[in-house]
């Protein structure tokens, strides 16, 4: 199987969707952007439009979560993946695993680079559990 | 991921554009003539890039995006009070007149985003300074 070329980076808080692209795009992969959910599935329905991999934040505003973009590309696109990335580790784990596969060497100081996407997550996980 | 002691030869292009297809058309292509981009989609979400000290070295505004903060308001905070880096805006509408002679350029939709990104390569030549270390953000 081939790796993917092209992600789909669905993420809501900027700070964290511009660490995570950079660090994808280090690593060779192009990366569209998208902040919602719902951007995510305007984008995903343009025909030339080619994506290889959705990697995509689970709770985000609008109508659409990550769940519910799930749901949409198991009927709508099988044939793409989908990583939820709900917390940090997992994102991080991800991201990691996406470079590992690949097309390029992984980027300078790799481990700062996932250090850093923990972190910003686990603060952005602490601060949505405390204003619930 | 670069640290403080690596020099590049890129420059920093932060756009703010709420449609999505719009930002990626315009970023591929200032991505293809070698910047970094950032994108974001409102003009809270511009501002809290340059807040979080990331180093810009032009803003690309849309003017009409969801939020309090619109690209004409965007633009003037970083034209007075963040000069060195420059602003173009790229929108639907007429320039606001406040603002038309203080940008370094101004496009109507629909627009070339090659030539956007043309026009943004010579206006960064004619600053011949073309090389400048990163900042851990």
């Amino acid at each position: 199987m081939l790796s993917p070329q092209t992600i789909l980076l669905v993420e809501d808080e900027v700070l964290i969707r511009m660490v995570i692209a950079d660090y994808l795009r280090h690593c060779g992969y192009k990366v569209i952007e998208a902040v919602s959910g719902d951007e995510a599935l305007v984008l995903l329905q343009q025909k030339d439009v080619e994506i290889d991999l959705v990697f995509s934040d689970i709770e985000m505003p609008g109508t659409v979560d990550g769940f519910a973009l799930s749901q949409w590309i198991k009927q709508n696109r099988p044939d793409l993946d989908i990583v939820l990335t709900g917390t940090a580790p997992k994102a991080a784990e991800m991201a990691s695993e996406l470079c590992e596969a690949g097309p390029l060497p992984k980027p300078y100081e790799p481990e700062m680079a996932l250090d850093r996407i923990r972190r910003l997550l686990a603060q952005r996980n602490q601060k949505r559990s405390q204003s619930r | 991921m670069q640290d403080g002691s690596v020099r590049i030869l890129s420059r920093t292009i932060l756009v703010a554009e709420d449609d999505p297809l719009t930002r990626m058309v315009l970023s591929d292509a200032l991505r293809a003539s070698g910047f970094e981009v950032i994108e974001t989609a409102s003009g809270a979400e511009a501002l809290s890039v340059i807040e979080a000290g990331r180093s810009v070295d032009l803003l690309i505004t849309d003017i009409q995006m969801p939020g309090s903060l619109d690209g004409n308001a965007l633009a003037r905070i970083v034209l007075k009070l963040l000069p060195a880096i420059k602003v173009i805006v790229a929108a639907g509408g007429a320039p606001d007149p406040k603002i038309a002679s203080e940008i370094a350029g101004y496009y109507t939709k629909p627009y070339s985003a090659e030539a956007i990104a043309e026009d943004v390569l010579r206006l960064f030549e004619d600053n011949a300074d073309a090389e400048r270390t990163t900042q851990i953000a």
